[in-house]
């Protein structure tokens, strides 16, 4: 029984349309599941609409978590480990407010549901791989640009203490300039305070993209790497043709 | 002789029926019993027959009797069911008494504390049950704090609910036809 599921629910890489039908259905269900947060009145229709999609979206989780094993090959361990899963953890997160065991300030984390859907997209699991793939190299970034931030926000904060009401401002100010958001809710009055703020924009832009760059570069990898793999599977499948039409030749001369 | 896929259907579609049509008989007393289909299925068929069961019953009630938050008390019914379905047979698939005693006894501890901790979770302690807030009333009048009176409140109910619920089931099972009992050769 818990085969059949498990062929039922599966994420389909081939044509098989059970797969596919059900795929489609959790993308939907997923989607109507976040309607009712882009409304700011409360509708009555969408508690209908909430109580429907969840009631499917926790059996798509059991049936998940049932049929976990036969997934991952590790015996009764895969039900302990199912919980625990990436996936599944934003499966539960996004269900618990709707299950009434986290308050409703909390109900922003149904937008978890579009995981949902996102798991479904090649893209974004190019996008996955890629952080995993630069993980080290992106960790290495991120804390040379907090580093940069803290710096800078630092500096500006000791010639221009007046600018700032604390030590916080100076962070935002500094996060904000350096991102290129640049509010201008708070900047520097003083010539120094902006040729500061010149020198650490133009150094921080460069380490700002820095990230931007070895995500981008790795997702092409990604990409080439699959359309490589494709091609291989594609030139075996022709071989293996023109290896079956040579034998069958074979066969009708003997 | 009856096709293994109809034989799932019939015990399933039973499990279902009992579970309804005996939680709703026992509304007028203090008992639950709405997990006596569940563990039917889990024994006479796999666990696994018992946790949709036990999920098409926890959708039920949470439509017809409460709301979408009573959903995660399926961790009680699904818990039985792999509970029952692992331990009441032996591994020739004969039931025996050593393994309905240790269910039963696993069923009211493990039962006991997954409704206690969600009805914590949830409200503090206090449930949605009359005949619970009775036993709850009675212990918090004694000066218990409320999470250790829900859980001993929980924990009586649960042992004469599990018990009257293995009776059913026996009775059940033993009424049942041959050609569902046993998976056809």
């Amino acid at each position: 029984m818990r085969q059949v599921i498990y062929d039922v629910i599966k994420q389909s890489n081939s044509n098989d349309r059970t797969n596919k039908l059900y795929d489609y259905f959790i993308c939907i269900v997923a989607f109507f599941s976040i309607i009712p947060l882009m409304s700011k009145r409360d509708f009555e229709i969408f508690h209908v609409m909430d109580t429907v999609t969840v009631y499917i979206l926790f059996a798509d989780y059991v049936f998940r978590w049932m049929t976990y094993d036969l997934r991952i090959k590790k015996g009764n361990m895969s039900f302990l480990l199912y919980p625990f899963m990436p996936y599944s953890l934003l499966d539960l997160l996004s269900l618990l407010p709707s299950l009434g065991l986290v308050s409703q300030s909390f109900r922003v984390l149904r937008m978890l549901r579009i995981f949902k859907i996102l798991r479904y997209s090649k893209s974004f699991n190019y996008i996955l791989h890629a952080f995993e793939k630069e993980k080290n190299t992106l960790s290495s970034v991120l804390i040379l640009a907090l580093g940069y931030i803290f710096v800078s926000a630092l500096i500006m904060f000791s010639y221009e203490p007046e600018t700032f009401s604390d030590f916080f401002a100076a962070l935002y100010w500094a996060t904000t300039a350096l991102t290129t958001v640049g509010y201008g809710d708070v900047y520097p009055k003083t010539d120094i305070g902006r040729l500061i703020s010149m020198i650490s924009s133009l150094f921080g832009i460069a380490v700002i993209a820095l990230p931007a760059g070895i995500i981008t570069a790795s997702f092409v990898d990604e990409i080439n790497m699959e359309k490589e793999a494709a091609a291989e599977a594609d030139e075996g499948s022709k071989i293996d043709r023109i290896i079956e039409k040579r034998m069958e030749a074979d066969d009708d001369e003997q | 002789m009856m096709n293994n896929k109809w034989r799932y259907f019939i015990i399933m579609l039973l499990g279902v029926i009992m579970n309804e049509g005996l939680s709703l008989l026992a509304e007028p007393y203090p008992v639950w019993l709405d997990v006596s289909g569940t563990a039917l299925a889990a024994i006479v068929l796999e666990p696994a027959a018992g946790l949709i069961v036990g999920l098409v019953n926890n959708f039920c009630i949470a439509l017809f009797k409460y709301d979408q938050t009573t959903l995660i008390y399926y961790c009680v019914s699904a818990a039985v069911a792999v509970i029952v379905g692992n331990i009441v047979k032996n591994k020739e698939g004969k039931i025996t008494l050593n393994g309905v005693l240790l269910a039963i006894l696993l069923v009211i501890i493990v039962s006991t504390a997954l409704s206690s901790a969600i009805t914590i979770w949830q409200s503090g302690g206090v449930s949605n049950a009359a005949f619970e807030q009775v036993w709850f009333e009675r212990f918090r009048a004694r000066g218990m704090h409320p999470y250790i009176a829900c859980t001993l409140t929980t924990f009586i109910i649960k042992i004469y609910d599990t018990l009257a619920t293995a009776v059913i089931i026996g009775i059940v099972y033993i009424l049942l036809p041959k050609k569902l009992k046993y998976k056809p050769t």
